[in-house]
């Protein structure tokens, strides 16, 4: 059996996951990313963000190699709401299949994802399988959620003096695409790079809580990995400098970017923090020059 | 007599910059600034021209920046090349070390650089959009049929500026249409204009940075006094402009190459007086990526390649 995911969601730990408990339930081979990269259909994502429309993209893509995608409709993870575009993710991968390649539509499975806690998580790998496999387990067969979490960094070593913390969503910071292939850019100029893929969520989460910069809780996922992460690179372990990577100013980003602005003024340890907007910058020199500057900053030019 | 100098080259999206830095006494001995009308390769080379015939000079070093700032070092083949908030730190620093603040107004770009102690610790630049910047006042002058550079006095003399949005040009432009199709006098309106570009800039590119004095203006619109006083108006701040304000770039590449050192090989780049240099572009297929491969040809050989981003052509795996 041929399965594909978009790529860029299998930057969350629960999509791992779900996928190592269905290999153990049949023989798949799985595809995340399109085999041709043929990009000339013009799809109908709507107004969206770049990392959507490019799950949508590859989402479509993936169709001709695989038998069934597997799109889940994220609406909750770790208790905390998601972007509400993952919600229409399924329905406007449906649509683009019903436009450029309707024989294609039976392979579309999406599914619910509205998980609060390991149990949550536990039921909808179950049904997943169930709708797969035809195969119904009992929960308890399911491994654990610790397998997929990132080690705690309570014991982790210092950085580097030449490390670079890299923040944002996790669909950005792990697609070379989406970034604009800053990690190499980062790493080609002599710094290493760091981003919280490395923090269990739970530990981000933590320290979110402690440094929340409005009255009210933000409750947005992302928002607690980003400010979670910041306090941890800033305080916590320090890096010699941080970058939030955003795609463009949208919901979430455009909040947490003043947030972050603001709170990194109140450091009494200010390290060099810069806010990248991937949609301001139609070339790679465009960001090439902010991270060069940003670095001359660091290296005291 | 010969004079060893740094030579420092900021090729911009309107303009490039020439500096020649005195290597003896740090003094700026010659300074060029030229328009490119889209063809960087010819003002560079009109430069370098009028660089040789104004003097014996031995170049030590030279460095270049801007963003024309990898094609500019392929042409005169150094390998010194600098991003321009650095540029521009280096220049601004050199005229008054104790400065806080550099705004910096250029043909697209706009900047901020927040200097503390001799360093700076912070930038931000303007988006993709080139609102409030030198072209835009170069085209609304063409449009009124005023030299730019008349643009601050007139504005100076007007009591009561339009209200003129700046957030975007094409309002800007209907706003300013329309407050002369109402009669509004040409100095308010150019005056309001001041105004509008100098509001969206500190909203924008110094939005949540610290803003202190001392404050140095550089860049080709520090050339407009209107500019300035709107500046100083807004901020509340004394606004010094620098001496070198159009080259300011180029002067702080001069004072790059001067810190790196005499460069090993010998400079080559009057040789595009010489020879006929051209770029050729292909586009790669070999990935999604799909770079614009840009070819540097000298009298139709390859000399070298670059903006391939995975480095396949211009850093390729030995065999």
């Amino acid at each position: 059996m041929r399965i594909g995911i978009p790529d860029e969601l299998m930057s969350f730990p629960f999509m791992q996951w779900l996928k190592d408990e269905l290999t153990k339930h049949a023989d798949i081979h799985w595809l995340h990313k399109p085999i041709s990269t043929n990009n000339t259909i013009m799809l109908s994502e709507g107004d969206a963000c770049l990392p959507f429309k490019s799950m949508v993209r590859t989402g479509v893509g993936l169709l001709p190699d695989i038998d069934i995608l597997l799109v889940p409709r994220l609406v909750r993870l770790d208790s905390f709401l998601m972007c509400p575009n993952f919600r229409a993710l399924p329905d406007i991968i449906r649509l683009n299949i019903r436009k450029t390649c309707p024989d294609f539509l039976d392979k579309l499975l999406d599914i619910t994802v509205d998980i609060s806690t390991e149990e949550d998580s536990k039921k909808t790998i179950q049904t997943v399988i169930k709708q797969i496999c035809h195969t119904t387990i009992n929960t308890k067969a399911i491994g654990s959620e610790q397998v997929h979490q990132s080690k705690s960094t309570r014991h982790g070593h210092p950085f580097g003096p030449k490390t670079i913390g890299l923040i944002g969503h996790p669909y950005l910071l792990e697609n070379t695409k989406l970034n604009m292939g800053i990690i190499n850019q980062l790493e080609k100029l002599g710094y290493a790079v760091t981003t919280p893929k490395d923090i269990p969520f739970t530990e981000l989460d933590e320290l979110a809580k402690k440094g929340d910069y409005y009255a009210k809780t933000n409750y947005w996922r992302s928002s607690r990995e980003t400010l979670g992460a910041f306090h941890y690179y800033t305080t916590i372990n320090r890096v010699a400098g941080l970058i939030y990577l955003i795609s463009f100013n949208c919901g979430v980003d455009a909040l947490m970017r003043i947030e972050l602005m603001s709170l990194h003024g109140k450091l009494e340890q200010a390290i060099p923090f810069m806010v990248l907007v991937g949609d301001e910058h139609t070339q790679q020199e465009h960001t090439a020059t902010r991270l060069e500057a940003y670095l001359d900053i660091i290296d005291g030019i | 007599m010969a004079y060893n100098v740094y030579l420092g080259i900021d090729v911009g999206s309107v303009t490039a910059k020439i500096v020649l830095l005195d290597a003896d006494n740090d003094t700026i001995c010659h300074s060029l600034y030229l328009r490119t009308h889209g063809d960087p390769i010819e003002a560079l080379r009109q430069g370098l021209k009028e660089v040789k015939a104004s003097g014996d000079y031995t170049v030590l070093a030279s460095a270049t920046t801007g963003s024309g700032r990898t094609l500019a070092a392929k042409l005169v083949g150094t390998e010194l090349i600098k991003n321009e908030i650095t540029t521009h730190t280096l220049a601004a620093l050199a005229i008054t070390p104790d400065i806080q603040t550099i705004l910096e107004i250029g043909g697209q770009d706009s900047k901020i650089i927040i200097v503390r102690n001799g360093y700076a610790i912070d930038f931000a630049m303007n988006n993709v959009c080139a609102a409030g910047t030198g072209s835009f006042l170069d085209q609304q002058a063409g449009r009124l049929g005023v030299p730019v550079e008349d643009f601050g006095p007139m504005a100076l003399q007007s009591d009561d500026p339009a209200t003129i949005s700046g957030r975007c040009t094409v309002f800007a432009e209907t706003d300013m249409i329309h407050k002369q199709q109402i009669g509004i006098a040409r100095n308010d309106i150019i005056a309001g204009l001041c105004k509008s570009l100098v509001r969206n800039y500190l909203a924008t590119v110094g939005r949540g940075k610290e803003i202190l004095g001392p404050v140095f203006f550089q860049g080709g619109v520090a050339a407009n006094t209107g500019i300035i006083k709107e500046f100083e108006k807004q901020l509340k701040l004394p606004v010094q402009v620098s001496k070198y304000f159009g080259v300011a770039g180029a002067y702080g590449a001069a004072i790059y190459a001067k810190k790196s050192g005499p460069e090993e090989h010998p400079f080559t780049g009057f040789d595009i007086l010489e020879r006929d240099y051209k770029v050729k572009t292909f586009t790669c297929r070999k990935c999604e990526e799909e770079c614009t491969v840009l070819q540097l040809m000298r009298e139709e050989k390859l000399v070298s390649f670059w903006n391939d981003r995975c480095g396949r052509y211009s850093n390729p795996e030995p065999n």
